[in-house]
């Protein structure tokens, strides 16, 4: 397994995609644009979207609602299942994550080492956009701090 | 989206090794054509202050020690079946220059180090990658 990873850093394939999906049209380019690679490289990809739960000014983002937390869920599945039949129908492999959590960064950082993912491709913006000339917070966060490579989509 | 023009920002690092061998991948699976770019800093150079034919001096050496670098990618290059140019860039700020490059030449992907020559921080985002990858109109692809 050591060797396998060892030898596919060298010869720079990228066999683990991670593709952190929110929704946008910047992460909707980014996932055609994994979905080429993956089908070039034969490699894997894994959709992860991370759910904030709801913001209230005093407590901040939190669980306590967990119905909120539900229909969100929801939510992101119907978007995330259009994504799953593009992939089947173009025969790549394809794994979805839904986590709850308050620090989108941390969560995408900390997942892509859980799974060993090699690549990050992500838009260069995502919901919360106020100023479209430089880059995206969470976009800004990832790159700045994971281990691994990434691709920023424009 | 098919990315027919690579940019390579290119400093003689290992990241930047690593990018250009990613580079002739991605160019050989889309058929694309590769630029490799050298950015030369012209504001701090030293020696001036010793004597004003220094600076040239350096100048030529640094270019030469490129061409040097150029020629051993070229060879790689070839290996692979891929056109690739070559141009060094002298310049007071290589991210400027980089991205007046990019705009110019209409390169789809730039392709680059997390962090070159000056890096210090290894763990952080190296500062002309980081000033590229929020300026540039087209997708980056950082290796780390």
């Amino acid at each position: 397994m050591i060797n396998l990873f060892l030898i596919n850093k060298f010869y720079m394939v990228f066999k683990n995609i991670l593709v952190p999906y929110d929704g946008t049209s910047f992460s909707n380019r980014a996932f055609q644009k994994a979905l080429d690679l993956a089908k070039k490289d034969d490699s894997k990809i894994t959709i992860f979207t991370v759910i904030e739960g709801e913001y209230s000014a005093i407590l901040g983002y939190s669980k306590i609602n967990p119905q909120i937390i539900k229909k969100q869920q929801s939510a992101a599945k119907k978007y995330i299942y259009k994504l799953e039949s593009t992939a089947k129908n173009s025969n790549v492999p394809i794994s979805v994550k839904i986590k709850q959590g308050t620090s989108i960064v941390k969560e995408i950082i900390n997942f892509a080492k859980s799974k060993k993912s090699d690549l990050i491709v992500m838009g260069s913006h995502g919901r919360s956009g106020m100023n479209k000339l430089i880059l995206g917070s969470v976009t800004n966060g990832v790159v700045q701090q994971v281990r691994c490579s990434v691709m920023v989509i424009k | 989206m098919v990315f027919k023009n690579i940019l390579v920002p290119y400093d003689g690092s290992s990241y930047a090794d690593r990018a250009f061998t990613k580079a002739v991948k991605l160019a050989k699976q889309h058929n694309s054509h590769l630029r490799v770019v050298a950015c030369l800093d012209v504001a701090n150079l030293g020696g001036w202050y010793v004597d004003k034919r220094i600076n040239k001096d350096i100048m030529k050496k640094a270019k030469n020690l490129t061409e040097k670098l150029f020629s051993k990618l070229n060879y790689t290059a070839k290996k692979h079946g891929i056109d690739m140019d070559s141009k060094i860039i002298e310049s007071n700020n290589a991210v400027k220059s980089l991205l007046s490059f990019s705009k110019s030449k209409n390169i789809d992907l730039i392709v680059m180090g997390s962090s070159g020559r000056g890096g210090f921080d290894k763990v952080l985002l190296g500062s002309v990658s980081n000033g590229v990858m929020q300026k540039a109109k087209c997708p980056v692809l950082i290796i780390k």
